[in-house]
């Protein structure tokens, strides 16, 4: 029996959890994880925490030396620059070549970088991985103020930490209310008012034009309105994208991400693919998806696992992954945030998202729908609940504050449970909302036992 | 039952340190949703007894280390509502688990586990 190898590029959710996967199925198989960042694997959500003060950086490495070495699994720290399909080669920068049986592509996404003047000056920061961070950190400790430009989850935790350290945080929106594409304006508002009570000041309606710099340093920004604010970080948030740059000039069919089979491997079958790299089928709005989300990545990771397993062996690959509802829960704030599925936003302007996507997002939340779609609202103080159904089943929700029927509502989503005996009455906007939503469940819950 | 529910929604948007601590009546575990679960350890790091609270996590299981004082404060800690009281899984003779149904409080009954 051969010892295949599993080359896996790419330290992050969907590359670890492959490697777990694969070790579990293929005790003698050699694995090699190829990280371009310096460090273990770690939590990248829990970056935001690290800036916030509410967690030491160490603290987010969850897999020690002694989970590589006892699981072997051979870390690299490098990165690989192109691969030959043909010999099944990968090439690390310096040329090295790495032989693989079966290759999972688990690059990640990348944040954009600023597109505006003076984007290169010192104190122009992203806030995407660990070495962001500690970047982001070390200008805190000497900035008066900073400006944090975009609109998603990112932002918003970027705009916080630095408030948290003590930096004099402006919050620039290009539209007049918060996340305009996913949020309702009462939800903006809820976020708003957390936002201001923070002491992070909103802008609305801003946009930067220049980046203001003195000896090679921000020193503040000029905005589209003319005005100009003092600041000594200029933090950009304004999405990510895709890594593609291994798979570039090769015939590895592509979109905005890697397209991929329901076994998660692109056209070339010792190619798989997993994670905010893979444009995956979704059955909802029958569109091969991006999520930048953690739980997605994870149960990617673990499907093209177990079926490089298999591939590696000459098998069938068997395990047909079908993409759930994209989930995140998120702390903006102080406010507890859930959205599952299909919340019915708005279509991207001007093809803004085709460009690049927020992290902690899923491109199906947004997604118009196929058919008539009708939603819900119950709204008390700083909690909120949204649902939205089509068809007589719960196609997504969205709620703030308190999140005790996130799990319900995840269930009812994902199991496409067949809510017509209800569905009248939940669509009506009233305060006994989570009351109908737990009586659905609760009926359904018990006939499925 | 229903009005408690609503009264729930009608509370403050974070938990009060006090209403962290386990429900009185009963046994009660820390139990974890792994699909909410990233990783970040904020859990184990405020753990006052060093539990790798995390770890439970990952698998969904509940938190039966002995060590655990039933704080609460990984509860409160979490940033993603991963973590809430459970009712204590026991063990049957043939290795099945057991829970209670009676023992179970409103807020638990919206979050079951997985358990059988």
């Amino acid at each position: 029996m051969n010892n295949y190898h599993y080359l896996i590029i790419g330290n992050g959710a969907a590359g670890m959890s492959a490697a777990e996967v694969i070790r579990k199925r293929d005790t003698r198989g050699r694995i090699t994880i190829v990280t371009d960042e310096p460090y273990l694997f770690y939590s990248r959500p829990g970056i935001a925490y690290y800036l916030a003060g509410q967690v030491p950086g160490d603290q987010l490495i969850s897999r020690r030396e002694s989970f590589y070495r006892d699981h072997r699994m051979d870390l690299r720290f490098g990165s690989i620059k192109r691969l030959d399909l043909e010999a099944k080669l990968a090439f690390f920068d310096n040329d090295e070549p790495i032989a693989y049986d079966v290759v999972l592509l688990a690059t990640g996404a990348t944040a954009v970088r600023p597109p505006f003047v003076g984007g290169d000056l010192d104190g122009v920061l992203t806030f995407d991985n660990m070495d962001d961070v500690k970047k982001i950190i070390a200008h805190g400790r000497r900035a008066k103020a900073a400006v944090v430009v975009g609109g998603g989850i990112t932002a918003m935790e970027f705009a916080e930490g630095l408030q948290h350290r003590g930096v004099r945080t402006f919050l620039l929106q290009r539209k007049d209310r918060v996340w305009p594409r996913l949020f309702d304006p009462r939800e903006s508002e809820i976020i708003e008012t957390a936002i201001t009570r923070e002491g992070v000041k909103l802008l609305y309606n801003e946009e930067i034009s220049e980046i203001l710099g003195k000896k090679g340093k921000v020193r503040g920004v000029r905005l589209k309105s003319g005005k100009e604010i003092e600041c000594q970080i200029v933090g950009v948030a304004i999405g990510v994208r895709p890594n593609l740059k291994v798979v570039e000039g090769l015939p590895i069919e592509q979109d905005r991400g890697l397209l991929v089979n329901p076994f998660m491997q692109t056209n070339i079958p010792s190619v798989f693919a997993a994670g905010d790299i893979a444009q995956v089928y979704d059955r909802w709005t029958r569109n091969h998806n991006l999520d930048v989300l953690w739980p997605s990545a994870i149960n990617e990771g673990r499907a093209a696992g177990t079926n490089m397993v298999d591939f590696a062996h000459g098998k069938d690959t068997q395990f047909h992954y079908q993409k759930g509802s994209p989930f995140n829960a998120a702390l903006l704030f102080g406010v507890h945030l859930t959205v599952i599925g299909q919340v019915g936003g708005q279509p991207a302007e001007n093809g803004e998202e085709l460009l690049h996507m927020s992290r902690g997002a899923s491109t199906v939340w947004t997604s118009p729908f196929s058919s008539n779609y009708r939603s819900a609202w119950d709204i008390k103080g700083p909690n909120s609940i949204r649902i939205v159904m089509s068809n007589n089943r719960m196609m997504g929700a969205l709620l703030m504050g308190q999140q005790q029927l996130a799990d319900p509502l995840r269930r009812l989503i994902e199991n496409e449970v067949d809510l017509e005996p209800y569905q009248d009455q939940l669509l009506v906007d009233d305060a006994d909302l989570p009351e109908k939503i737990l009586r659905a469940w609760q009926n359904w819950h018990q006939s499925w036992q | 039952m229903f009005s408690k529910i609503r009264n729930l929604f009608a509370g403050p948007i974070l938990p009060e340190p006090d209403a962290v601590k386990p429900p009185e009546d009963g046994l009660y575990q820390v139990a974890a949703d792994a699909s909410r679960c990233v990783q970040c350890g904020i859990c184990g790091f405020n753990c006052p007894v060093g539990i790798e609270v995390r770890e439970y996590a990952r698998r969904g299981q509940n938190v039966t280390d002995s060590r655990c004082i039933s704080c609460g404060e990984c509860i409160a800690k979490c940033p993603r509502g991963t973590l809430n009281w459970g009712p204590v899984v026991l063990l049957r003779d043939d290795n099945s688990l057991e829970v209670d149904p009676d023992s179970l409080p409103v807020m638990l009954q919206l979050q079951p586990r997985d358990v059988k």
